[in-house]
């Protein structure tokens, strides 16, 4: 019975200044079986994933590995045993060739201490061929998608003979294609007798992929159960520790007249003539899968992007191109996909960055009136049950979701016509999406015209009054949210 | 309850670190003090205490320009250069016009022209400013040797150019009340002001501070151009102190600033700096100077130890990162 037990954790914590992050953790991995760990944001499966690769060290619990009781120091130690783990960072080096980084902590020698290529490229053929992905060993890890590069670092493991294969959010950056590869790729391992450890946010990948889940939240063990023997209902409320009923709590408002509209815009790289009419009021959701241009699209409505053709229109008005502070004086906000690299500024406070736009209302002669700054931000975060000691931390201790929360409070302040959210949910857990979605609501209502554009579709049919779908920088398909069904959308983005 | 209970205790300690930085740069300013007064009690006199400041004034109005220029993100190597240039120009336009208000406004206008040129390479031409500035050099210290390869004497010896670097209101030397008041507007500027709070987003994140209407590259290139207004302020008053226009003033003056302003505990990634880290900073460096000069030491530790003390700050501000993206991956 204990035969087939890869891994077995038992009663693991770990703290961190002001955070308990595991506590009293048991977990046990079963060779040849795809565990799923599920939790939302700060529940303390990274800090679990990172334990197992050696980046961080437990404070209590036992660790057994194969039977025996294992101390795992560091990365090079937890990979000597036979554990993987995938990051969503992929730890390759762009410059060198998919081989060389397959063999990276220890290239085949020959005799004389030299390396000996031509067995490392068999070798990596080999494992390329296993897993079934056809690219070359010689290949530049640069050259490669990112779907591509993630099985490189599976044929990494398994050139070190992995037993325990860990991945980390594997589908975030992938297309429903690439993700379907994934998934045959991780039914390949499991016919290998490859324990895995699948962390995610995706609960349709858990049902469809993996053979048991387990949740945890607030660094606490939740549950654990056999696939069958569990729906996602259940999984919901132990993740969040309450069912939530409606995703998309979207009450229907009226539009008003067109505000932001978008005519034959192009650019060098990506678009091609895109035509939009946004009108006041309504959710807009511009669906397209990786690639398709609708980060470009948002980033040259903007005006961060400069443009080849075209013209933007708000309120009739046209917008100047390229400047990005005369989109905000005209009342267009834009959250960014990357939280942290392109919204917040971390080392700023909670207050500071709420008001980042809008600093001018609460200042006069170029003098911050601080203590209007602090009462109208407390009011944002009192609203938007923004979770923070205070307004004056940084709002890089803030977890994933009331990160987004600040970013929303930002524009919410700033009083928009039109808002672009780009991939609003991405990385936050269950719960903030509810609330982030009932924001767009409350937008909505309030007459702005919200732009949503996303990868996720049950968030684009739950959250959109009008769908346009993006394939190659163009517009390849434009529904209205009654006409519009999951494979007329999924044709027209891969047209 | 004992978890929770450590767990503030945690939060407190570390809340404190904001400051803690400029905490340790004071205690490193009495320990190195009361080190030199013990080995000479010529340290704690009022003469010489004035001859540190007055000294040191010229660094840190240089300083306070280059931080507002490293929380953005930039840096300038230019302003040594500069700082010959300027001297050289003032003295030149004193003696042709026999005017000091003359002199003084063409060394801050070329200061002004400087850094706009500067700004213009980094955010039109998109020349990274370590590069840009280091050109910028080479470029202003070729012109003043051809502008003059000689010193440019003083002819007139008018009494206000002189009043300048060696004049004293009341018991206060002018460097020390002009770097006081240039000090305390420019502290008003950054710690109270839009423009401080928008030199910060922009240094920290360049593209939010974009999103969030700021136009960035303007508030760079304004940066870079008070940055070499003030320097040229610091030229001023050396060439004053000189009493004469040196065109090969100001070797290594770049560096000494750059240093203190790190000491001080401003990052060169940008978005972080204070301006009281800058004065200690720079306060420290100068006391170390004056304490190998009175103790008779070789005067050349000076670069020594400058150069030493920085690689203490930068590794010390490298530990205090780790420490701190510790606690963000978690």
């Amino acid at each position: 019975m204990e035969d087939d037990v890869l891994l077995k954790i038992k009663g693991v914590s770990k703290e961190f200044p002001g955070v308990k992050a595991l506590y009293n953790v048991d977990l046990t991995i079963k060779k040849g079986m795809v565990h799923a760990l599920v939790g939302e944001n700060g529940a303390g499966k990274s800090t679990l994933i990172k334990i197992l690769a050696g980046v961080y060290k437990r404070d209590a619990g036992e660790i057994i590995f194969e039977g025996h009781p294992v101390i795992i120091h560091s990365p090079a130690d937890s990979l000597s045993l036979g554990i993987k783990v995938v990051f969503q960072e992929l730890a390759l080096i762009p410059h060198m060739t998919v081989a060389e980084n397959v063999f990276l902590e220890s290239f085949p020698l020959k005799k004389n201490k030299a390396i000996d290529w031509e067995t490392m490229s068999k070798k990596t053929a080999e494992i390329l061929l296993s897993i079934g992905l056809s690219i070359s060993p010689k290949d530049m890890i640069y050259k490669l998608t990112v779907s591509q590069q993630q099985m490189v670092e599976i044929a990494r493991a398994l050139s070190h003979e992995a037993k325990l294969i860990v991945m980390d959010e594997p589908t975030s950056a992938l297309t429903p294609k690439e993700i379907k590869f994934l998934f045959d790729v991780i039914r390949k391992l499991k016919t290998l007798d490859i324990g895995i450890l699948y962390v995610t946010h995706k609960l349709e990948e858990v049902f469809e992929l993996c053979d048991k889940v387990t949740v945890l939240r607030d660094g606490k063990l939740i549950s654990s159960n056999n696939i069958k023997e569990t729906n996602t209902d259940e999984v919901v409320k132990d993740m969040v520790g309450r069912s939530i009923k409606t995703l998309f709590p979207r009450t229907h408002a009226g539009k008003g007249k067109v505000v932001l509209s978008v005519e034959n815009l192009s650019t060098e790289k990506k678009l091609k003539d895109v035509t939009l009419k946004v009108h006041a009021g309504e959710v807009f959701g511009i669906f397209g899968l990786l690639g398709a241009g609708r980060t470009e699209l948002a980033k040259a409505i903007f005006g961060l992007d400069t443009i080849t053709g075209g013209k933007i229109l708000i309120d009739g008005q046209e917008l100047k191109v390229g400047s990005t502070s005369h989109s905000t004086k005209m009342g267009l906000g834009f959250l960014t996909e990357d939280r942290k690299e392109e919204g917040l500024v971390l080392q700023m406070s909670v207050a500071q960055n709420i008001t980042l736009p809008s600093i001018r209302e609460f200042s006069s002669f170029g003098v911050i009136k601080r203590k209007l700054e602090a009462k109208r931000s407390n009011e944002f975060v009192q609203k938007l049950r923004i979770k923070t000691p205070s307004l004056r931390q940084k709002v890089m201790f803030l977890s994933g979701g009331n990160q987004q929360k600040v970013l929303l409070a930002r524009w919410l302040m700033k009083k928009l016509k039109v808002i672009i959210l780009d991939e609003p949910t991405r990385g936050i857990d269950v719960g903030a999406k509810a609330e982030i979605h009932r924001l767009i609501d409350e937008l909505a209502k309030a007459g702005l015209a919200v732009i949503v554009m996303t990868s996720e579709m049950p968030e684009l049919l739950g959250v959109s009054d009008h769908i346009v779908v993006m394939s190659n920088g163009r517009i390849t398909g434009e529904f209205e949210k009654s006409s519009a069904t999951q494979e007329s959308i999924l044709a027209a983005a891969i047209a | 309850m004992l978890g929770i209970l450590g767990q503030i205790k945690r939060e407190k300690i570390f809340g404190k670190l904001v400051l803690f930085n400029e905490i340790i740069l004071v205690a490193v300013l009495i320990i190195i003090s009361t080190a030199i007064s013990i080995g000479t009690p010529k340290f704690y006199s009022t003469t010489n205490i004035l001859n540190i400041l007055r000294d040191s004034s010229m660094a840190i109005i240089a300083g306070i320009g280059m931080t507002m220029l490293l929380i953005t993100g930039e840096v300038d190597l230019s302003i040594g250069s500069l700082v010959a240039f300027v001297g050289v120009v003032t003295m030149d336009i004193i003696n042709k016009t026999m005017n000091v208000a003359l002199g003084v406004l063409a060394g801050i206008g070329l200061g002004a022209v400087a850094g706009l040129v500067n700004g213009i390479v980094r955010t039109k031409l998109k020349v990274n400013s370590l590069i840009g500035t280091i050109a910028m050099m080479m470029i202003l210290r070729g012109m003043v040797y051809i502008y003059s390869i000689a010193a440019i004497q003083n002819y007139h010896q008018l009494r206000a150019f002189y009043e300048i670097g060696n004049g004293y209101v009341g018991f206060m030397p002018i460097p020390i009340l002009i770097m006081l008041i240039l000090y305390f507007v420019f502290l008003f500027i950054v710690t109270r002001s839009v423009m401080g709070r928008r030199l910060y987003a922009t240094g920290g994140n360049y593209i939010a501070a974009k999103i969030s209407g700021i136009k960035v590259d303007n508030l760079k290139l304004l940066t870079f151009m008070m940055n070499s207004i003030l320097a040229s302020i610091s030229g001023i008053i050396l060439v004053s102190r000189m009493n004469s226009g040196q065109p090969n003033a100001g070797v290594g003056f770049e560096l000494s600033v750059i240093a203190g302003v790190i000491l001080g505990g401003t990052s060169l990634g940008g978005g972080e700096g204070t301006l009281i880290g800058t004065l200690i900073g720079v306060l420290i460096l100068r006391i170390i100077n004056n304490g190998i000069i009175i103790l008779r030491w070789n005067q050349d530790l000076q670069i020594v130890i400058s150069g030493i003390v920085i690689i203490i700050a930068v590794f010390i501000d490298s530990k205090r990162k780790v420490a701190r993206t510790k606690i963000i991956t978690t």
